[in-house]
């Protein structure tokens, strides 16, 4: 098949210029609406092909600096960060890393072994702590991630079918309906792109990445949506986008009628969560007297 | 053909030749969470194979 260039093509019927193009348009479109060049950006990056391609886009726009985490997952995350750093490095990105072992006492291999939580449920609660927080004292204005169109609509889908509908206002590509000095309003770039056409993107782009599973990410109700999802897909496709497409059509109205909680501050780290204690330190203290 | 699997680190041969897209059928691969690569240059769907072909099938999901 050929692109309407004439050249071979490789992905979605484009050749690589225009599939790259298209994806490169994609991003643009959301980083333009929210970012400004004079913002302070910092950019959670694991290593992996969304946060690399996601740094690429953002770091030619404005100043960033990549924020990684090593959650301590033997095997996994010690690889993906090596390739974070040589991507930094060939790019002149500045890169700051952030151990659980260091800021908790804990890896994630030693978490899972001591607690009986899911082990995404873990790794989703000190990621943000450390991202929001650590984010704040290198002085962000904005938080970008990496996040893409199918983490997105498992996002909108597993809270509906659990019907935690004061989640959905705080989705969509940019975060921050809660308005707080200590939160830093999240953009996501990659909103409207499909994990698949961000792994093809980073092929063809010669990026470094490792295309391996977390081996955790089985474990994970998002694991079995995320397969509903694809088997959706592979049936009909452009499913997933007509659904991200219907959900942010929407989003507006559902912000001004579903009425989210209110933020307070964790009475011992004074970071801001919903309830008494932050989901971090409730599972620091389970993690100390287990 | 020789097929590697990245997502489970494995080796198989099978006997198939045709587009991409029937290969994936016939190993029963779903082809939204695959890039399929052969000589380190990407794949589509309706590239054709032939039996002889050495090809990579990449995992796109990364939960991480």
């Amino acid at each position: 098949m050929k692109c309407r260039c004439n050249q071979k093509a490789v992905f979605q019927k484009q050749c690589k210029k225009h599939f790259c193009l298209s994806v490169e348009k994609k991003a643009a479109a959301v980083i333009k609406k929210y970012v400004k060049p004079t913002d302070k950006v910092i950019v959670a990056v694991s290593g992996g092909k969304d946060s690399l391609t996601v740094l690429s886009f953002i770091s030619k726009y404005a100043k960033t600096i990549a924020l990684c985490i090593d959650e301590g997952i033997e095997g996994y995350r010690d690889v993906t960060l090596s390739g974070m750093a040589d991507f930094c490095k060939q790019r002149n990105i500045e890169y700051v890393i952030v151990s659980f072992k260091d800021e908790f006492g804990f890896t994630l291999d030693a978490m899972t072994n001591k607690l009986k939580e899911n082990p995404c449920t873990i790794c989703g609660a000190f990621r943000r702590y450390i991202l929001n927080k650590k984010a704040r004292e290198l002085g962000a204005t904005v938080l970008v991630t990496g996040h893409n169109m199918d983490d997105e609509s498992q996002a909108v889908l597993m809270n509906i079918m659990r019907h935690q509908l004061d989640i959905l206002p705080r989705l969509g590509p940019k975060t921050g309906v809660v308005k707080d000095d200590r939160f830093i309003p999240r953009v996501k770039p990659l909103y409207f792109v499909s994990e698949k056409e961000v792994a093809a993107y980073a092929f063809l782009n010669g990026f470094n990445v490792q295309y391996k599973e977390c081996p955790y990410a089985g474990s994970a109700y998002r694991a079995d949506v995320c397969d509903f999802l694809n088997s959706v897909e592979s049936t009909y496709p452009r499913a997933k986008k007509k659904f991200i497409e219907t959900f942010v059509k929407n989003l507006p109205v559902i912000r001004k009628t579903v009425k989210v909680k209110e933020v307070n501050y964790c009475r011992k780290c004074s970071e801001p969560c919903v309830g008494e204690y932050c989901k971090a330190c409730q599972l620091l203290e389970k993690l100390w007297t287990s | 053909m020789k097929v590697y699997i990245e997502r489970e680190n494995k080796t198989k041969t099978i006997h198939c030749r045709g587009k991409v897209v029937d290969v994936l059928k016939k190993l029963n691969i779903n082809p939204v969470v695959v890039l399929v690569v052969r000589n380190n240059e990407l794949l589509a769907e309706d590239d054709v194979l032939k039996d002889t072909d050495s090809i990579k099938i990449l995992s796109v999901v990364s939960g991480g």
